[in-house]
């Protein structure tokens, strides 16, 4: 037997995969195709949805304290300058 | 010479064209196409992978990175280079990196390939496949590629990044690796 000889047979190494890893890569890709589509759900509708509660949340809370804020206003100017009497408000 | 000329460009432009076909199959979301994809290069990657790590588990694992990203990157695959090369690079750099880092992490002790064919495969087959596991990384992933695989200097430069002339050098040096190698092993087993 010569180095050659060995040399030569060198292509006889040639293996194939076991067979499972196709059921796992095909696995793993499901799975993470999956997730990408809960992901593209959630950006699709839960992002924008929750956004615009949160806009009507917001208009409505600014407007009820703006408003809150106006009457204590009224109220605190019609105290200082005692603007409470009748006449004076018919006489405006 | 004339007369293959034609062949030769025709079965070059069949190709392209398969591999085009394939691509696009896949970009559509058709998964019966990917598959397919893997049933023709996942024996390279295998093989490559177990060359260089030396190890059944190791290569499975590369094997299943290597067409995790290849799903993941074909939709953007810009056809720089052919299919073939672009898997055959990614490959090899999965199956380089987890060397490395196996490396880094133990001295890495790899199972041992011939002991379970033992039994059915032939003396030469194993004792070439002893000789090819004691060899540096570098001339064992040039010696895959070129004599187990059977790819050509252009395409071991185009996978590897290096000139021609330097693949071609690369692999004089790890023939003349395996040669001593082979020889030392001969003699100890009182074969030569």
């Amino acid at each position: 037997m010569k180095p050659e000889d060995l040399y030569r047979h060198l292509p006889d190494l040639k293996s194939d995969p076991p067979r499972h890893i196709w059921r796992s890569i095909e696995h793993e890709i499901l799975k993470r195709q999956n997730r990408s589509l809960s992901i593209g759900f959630y950006l699709k509708w839960i992002i924008p949805f929750g956004a615009v509660l949160f806009l009507l949340l917001f208009l409505y809370c600014h407007t009820y304290f703006v408003s809150q804020q106006e009457i204590t206003t009224y109220y605190a100017l019609v105290e200082a300058f005692d603007l409470s009497s009748t006449d004076f408000v018919l006489e405006i | 010479m004339g007369e293959t000329f034609p062949a030769i460009c025709l079965s070059k432009n069949m190709e392209d064209y398969m591999e085009q076909e394939l691509i696009d199959q896949i970009r559509k979301g058709n998964f019966q196409a990917f598959e397919r994809l893997y049933h023709l290069y996942a024996g390279f990657v295998y093989n490559v992978a177990l060359r260089i790590l030396r190890n059944e588990k190791d290569s499975e694992e590369v094997v299943q990175e290597v067409f995790l990203i290849l799903y993941r990157k074909i939709k953007g695959f810009l056809r720089k280079s052919s299919l073939r090369t672009f898997i055959y690079r990614i490959a090899v750099n999965q199956a380089i990196n987890l060397y490395r880092k196996r490396s880094r992490q133990t001295k890495y002790s790899p199972v041992s390939l011939t002991s379970q064919h033992k039994e059915t495969d032939s003396e030469y087959k194993e004792l070439a496949e002893t000789v090819l596991n004691q060899l540096p990384v570098e001339h064992r992933l040039i010696l895959t590629l070129r004599e187990i695989e059977g790819l050509s200097y252009e395409e071991i430069s185009k996978v590897l990044r290096v000139p021609i002339g330097t693949v071609k050098s690369r692999l004089r040096r790890a023939r003349d690796g395996f040669m001593v190698k082979a020889r030392e092993l001969l003699e100890q087993e009182g074969l030569l």
